[in-house]
């Protein structure tokens, strides 16, 4: 087996670890045995190419022990990239029982003969996943004193809570429309174990101030008041606040994931939440070269207009003389109307005052 | 074919060449049948230094146009309209390269692929030249089952509102949105008029999306208004998920507005650790002593690799 550091092939860094086989072994890859605490699950992430012929695979695994013999130990979680794709993302979480914890990163070889086969890893993180946080609206019953129906949820990993003295912030995301003579709570458990070594927090105020509710925690039977209140802060987007909620349903069965999802639906909202603008130039004797010769389309300014514009759609014809005329439809970024006529009204009055 | 009416087209920010319509002074019984069939469809214009290629796509539409004498109506499409009839699932994507699931590929490599994979149905005898740069966006996991342009379109959305398009020099296109100024055009020289309009017509300030795998997303923009809080001096702590005491908290509150999108709570955790635990993680030390080799259980073999032994896993991966 062969392994070396490769300076220009790698995901991140200056480098990567580069393995192949000499053709003399079945199973070629690397290892790393961890020191650990039992029970505890753990998070592997890394990158990984896998190699591109015979075999066309790397499988990638956590051991429950030691790892450094292929075929041995009990596999906690295991995944194979195949070829096509370089660095593949790996996301593997296993929970040893003991007090080591093995990785491993390798391919068959299935040849007798020796044939150049490689695969790469960068970025490998081993940590210690912890205990989700999970986030509940419910309506609170004020009678009783109890949280009842739950109206929202939100998971919250662990790997996203920063560790103390840090703080972070988080959100749960409301979809349905709450009312203002109701009370309601959010509430925060952890999953798995309790337990008074690892644990998490709230930020809250000691001095209270807030008069529609307070912060209470639960010991196991009933809701006891802990003083003071929460940091927390209940959003409404702008926009709805102005204009109210303007919505759409959309069926898109390509989205998989919450971020895919948001990062497609803020490319979506940008600019129209607001009464949407638009604006069309005509610009008559075009000279030279098309106006999309530069890709991606680059930006245009009308002199005298607030901005740069970014044209929609270029619309050309020939009039009469032959000459080119191009109408530009712009999008978002737009002019403002008054802008230009002063600017044309400037232009007037310096040719008036030269004549 | 001699022109009668001077040609009009149009180039779209978002697809590239668009439409392109013209007539010709020819009766349409006398119009090659050859001319029906997709066919490389230039417009030419002289711009001063030579013939220049303006505009390309493919006759779409041919008719006879009335008169005396008779003439034929073209019009014609750019290449992306080719894509709109061209379906992902009919690319041939091997199985082991997840058929039409893509996992944690950037948004431009997807659609590279599927522009590498398509071009042969698009332009049979010219090459899409590959400029399109990652987008820096990876996608966890993307499904497409539509047409390729439905799939590029979405992923220049995901990407970040991305340019795409099929220019006049056949070459596709996936790239940020230009930030730099390319022409300057003067009122009074050649601006012959502007028009102005302002609407709520496609007016979306939250989206429900309904995913794959029953998946539900709200979406919302981020520019939001505080309308409810308690955060003028977060001075303490409290815990929870205890043992003993605090198992679990509640904040309690009334709305004064019903259309809350979203809570904002601050968090931390104690007793936990977040250290990575692997030697040289970014293989970047000077050595490989951190990695050492496997031992291997078995020796190779010719013949211990057959189609037997293949596992195959449909999501491994995208191409």
């Amino acid at each position: 087996m062969i392994r070396s550091k490769d300076a220009t092939f790698k995901y991140a860094g200056t480098q990567s670890l580069k393995v192949d086989h000499d053709g003399t072994q079945g199973e070629y890859g690397v290892y790393q045995n961890n020191t650990v605490s039992a029970g505890t699950q753990y998070r592997l992430k890394a990158r990984v190419t896998p190699p591109s012929v015979r075999p066309t695979s790397v499988k990638v695994e956590m051991i429950d022990g030691a790892a450094d013999t292929a075929g041995a130990g009990t596999v906690l979680s295991s995944v194979e990239l195949f070829s096509g794709i370089n660095w593949q993302a790996v996301d593997l979480v296993g929970t040893p029982t003991g007090t080591t914890l093995g990785i491993r990163f390798y391919a068959v070889n299935p040849l007798a003969d020796y044939a150049a086969n490689p695969f790469w890893v960068d970025d490998v993180s081993l940590v210690q996943s912890g205990s989700d946080v999970i986030l509940k609206l419910r309506e609170w019953n004020v009678g009783l004193g109890t949280d009842d129906v739950r109206i929202a949820k939100a998971t919250i990993p662990y790997a996203d809570i920063a560790v103390s003295p840090a703080i972070s912030t988080h959100v749960l995301r409301i979809s349905g429309l709450l009312r203002t003579d109701r009370s309601y709570g959010f509430t925060l458990q952890r999953r798995g174990s309790l337990s008074d070594a690892q644990y998490f927090e709230l930020r809250y105020n000691t001095a209270g101030g807030y008069t529609g509710g307070a912060l209470k925690y639960h010991n196991g039977s009933v809701w006891t008041d802990q003083g003071g209140d929460a940091y927390f802060v209940l959003r409404l987007p702008t926009s709805q606040s102005l204009y109210g909620i303007w919505s759409e349903v959309i069926n898109s069965p390509n989205i998989h994931d919450q971020a895919t999802a948001e990062q497609w639906g803020a490319s979506v909202l940008a600019g129209r939440g607001a009464p949407i603008e638009r604006a069309s130039v005509r610009i008559i004797d075009l000279k030279g070269s098309r106006l999309e010769a530069v890709m991606p389309l680059p930006l245009m300014r009308v002199q005298g207009l607030t901005g740069n514009l970014l044209p929609e759609r270029l619309s050309y014809s020939i009039n009469e003389v032959g000459g080119i005329m191009v109408d530009l439809e712009l999008g978002k970024l737009l002019p403002k109307v008054g802008d230009l006529l002063a600017w044309i009204e400037y232009r007037l009055a310096r040719a008036e005052a030269a004549r | 074919m001699p022109i009668s009416t001077p040609p009009a087209w149009s180039y779209l920010r978002r697809g590239g060449c668009e439409n392109l319509t013209f007539e010709v002074s020819t009766a349409f019984e006398n119009i090659p049948a050859a001319t029906y069939a997709l066919y490389d469809c230039r417009l030419m214009i002289d711009n001063g230094s030579g013939m220049a290629v303006w505009w390309r796509g493919y006759v779409s539409d041919i008719r006879p146009a009335m008169g005396e004498p008779d003439k034929t109506q073209f019009t014609a499409a750019g290449w992306i309209k080719r894509l709109e009839h061209l379906s992902v699932v009919g690319l041939g994507f091997p199985i082991l390269e997840g058929g039409i699931v893509w996992k944690n590929v950037d948004a431009s490599r997807v659609a590279r692929n599927l522009i590498d994979r398509g071009k042969a149905w698009v332009v049979p005898t010219y090459d899409l030249t590959d400029t399109a740069p990652n987008s820096g966006y990876v996608l966890p996991e993307i499904e497409f089952n539509g047409s390729i342009a439905d799939a590029i379109r979405l992923l220049a959305e995901i990407a970040g509102n991305r340019d795409f398009g099929i220019d006049a020099g056949l070459v596709f296109h996936f790239r940020p949105k230009s930030t730099t100024l390319g022409k300057v055009f003067v009122p009074g020289d050649n601006v012959a008029g502007l028009g102005y309009s302002a609407t709520a017509e496609g007016m979306v300030n939250r989206i429900y999306l309904f995913g794959a795998n029953s998946g539900r997303y709200v979406i919302e923009d981020f520019s939001s208004l505080a309308v409810d809080q308690s955060q003028t001096v977060d001075n303490a702590s409290v815990s929870f998920g205890k043992a003993t005491t605090r198992q679990k908290i509640i904040q309690t509150f009334t709305p004064t507005k019903g259309t809350l999108s979203e809570i904002e709570v601050k968090l931390s955790a104690v007793g936990f650790s977040t250290a990575n635990l692997i030697s040289d993680p970014g293989m970047e030390n000077a050595g490989v002593a951190n990695w050492p080799l496997l031992t291997s259980a078995a020796t190779p073999a010719e013949g211990d690799w057959s189609p037997e032994s293949i596992v195959i896993e449909p999501y491994s991966g995208g191409p």
